[in-house]
């Protein structure tokens, strides 16, 4: 077969016939260029945990374990205890996620399921734009209308009616847990639902064709046929949006209140880990308290790295696996 | 009742659902989009007041004085 093709080929072009080969040198240097550059980004990746480590590597062995253990942050007395701050960032990414997810998902539902055609992508523009306001620039806003009218109206009717619990207990300052929590979850939402909202639309339209011919009205094909199929890649989105909240940093600063403590009222301010970063780093003057900085951005990071690690995994097993067993 | 109101019965109350179901997660995505909203109209009114040709022009004039610009902050988010 391919001595038939050779011949033709020398029979039209002779010239041609004669030449060498086409080089292959292009398609190798490529190969190895982009390889290089993709393996520059773990490269970074390693290098800034490693960075960190080293920043960080006496505070470590001085305090130990202590430093994620204990709740004095004393940068006179050279007491670190990182946990208030722990505390604070597990705490407000918990309630931005109690926010954020279920308007994330069901707005991804609405746009991939029940909304009418022509509505769907000026939506899905105006939350790409959500996710384009600068940080700093919610946090102002955070500081000038979100907390005085959380403080005024949602918060007291919050403390009315669950008041008798210790999360909502206490005075009302304004700056606090909860409106920390609030404005991540602001920050998150786009990318829950714009991740979710890709899920959906990976559900094959099998599925639903298969709903429909049963007589299923739009909810049940989108209960039974794409939500339980999807169900796996939607955590994995969840996760994606839990990796994004504990690490942000400015909007959250400037209305959590930034005090180190720990307390069970949500209505009381607290301090996150990227917080404390951003606010304290100008003013480390000591080596120990740049030490222990560098030890909570080396705890964030880890916890970052895990989550998002955890999310990718999820996110792949709704793609790789799953569809044919799923159908029957 | 004969099984075939009872039928239609369950029918129309799954598609009320479905319009329920609906109209919830459309509520919700007014409520993804509501900040985009506020944030907007927030800075425009309090901002627009400020924007003049001086405002891209001019450096920061001394606390207290009237006027200047933020040229140096255009600049260096620019550069």
């Amino acid at each position: 077969m391919s001595a038939v093709t050779v011949e033709e080929a020398d029979a039209i072009h002779p010239a041609q016939a004669r030449m060498s080969p086409p080089s292959r040198f292009g398609d190798k240097a490529f190969y190895w260029l982009t390889l290089s550059m993709a393996f520059t980004v773990v490269l970074l990746v390693i290098l800034i945990g490693w960075q960190l480590g080293q920043g960080s590597w006496q505070a470590i062995q001085k305090f130990g374990f202590h430093f994620v253990a204990t709740s004095t942050w004393d940068p006179v007395a050279e007491q670190y205890g990182a946990l208030p701050f722990i505390y604070g960032t597990a705490i407000s990414s918990l309630i931005a996620l109690l926010i954020a997810v279920p308007l994330s998902i069901a707005t991804a539902v609405y746009l991939t399921e029940l909304a009418p055609l022509w509505i769907r992508q000026p939506i899905v523009s105006l939350i790409e734009m959500l996710a384009a306001i600068p940080s700093v620039i919610l946090g102002l806003w955070g500081i000038f209308v979100m907390i005085p009218w959380l403080r005024d109206h949602p918060f007291p009717f919050l403390q009315r009616i669950l008041g008798w619990t210790p999360f909502f207990s206490g005075p009302i300052y304004g700056p606090c847990m909860l409106a920390g929590g609030i404005i991540v979850a602001i920050m998150v939402l786009p990318i829950i639902t714009s991740v979710s909202r890709e899920i959906l639309r990976s559900v094959p339209d099998l599925q639903r064709e298969a709903a429909y011919a049963l007589g299923a009205t739009r909810w049940e094909v989108t209960r039974i046929a794409v939500l339980s199929y999807a169900r796996k890649g939607l955590f994995g989105a969840v996760i994606l949006g839990l990796g994004r909240a504990l690490g942000e940093t400015m909007a959250v600063t400037m209305v959590i209140g930034n005090t180190p403590q720990i307390a069970a009222s949500l209505f009381k301010p607290g301090y996150t880990l990227a917080s404390v970063i951003a606010n304290e780093f100008t003013e480390a003057t000591t080596d120990m308290y740049l030490q222990a900085l560098f030890e909570i951005g080396l705890v964030l990071f880890g916890v970052t790295i895990l989550v998002n690690l955890l999310a990718q995994l999820l996110l792949k097993t709704i793609t790789a696996g799953a569809a044919p067993d799923r159908v029957q | 009742m004969n099984m075939q109101t009872q039928r239609k019965d369950h029918h129309s109350w799954r598609k009320f659902k479905s319009a329920l179901i609906s109209g919830l997660t459309f509520c919700s995505a007014v409520l993804v989009i509501a900040p985009l909203g506020l944030v907007f109209f927030y800075v425009l009114k309090s901002g627009v007041g400020a924007v003049n040709l001086e405002f891209f022009t001019q450096l920061p004039k001394p606390v207290g004085v009237a006027g200047g610009g933020m040229a140096n902050a255009i600049v260096g988010t620019l550069e």
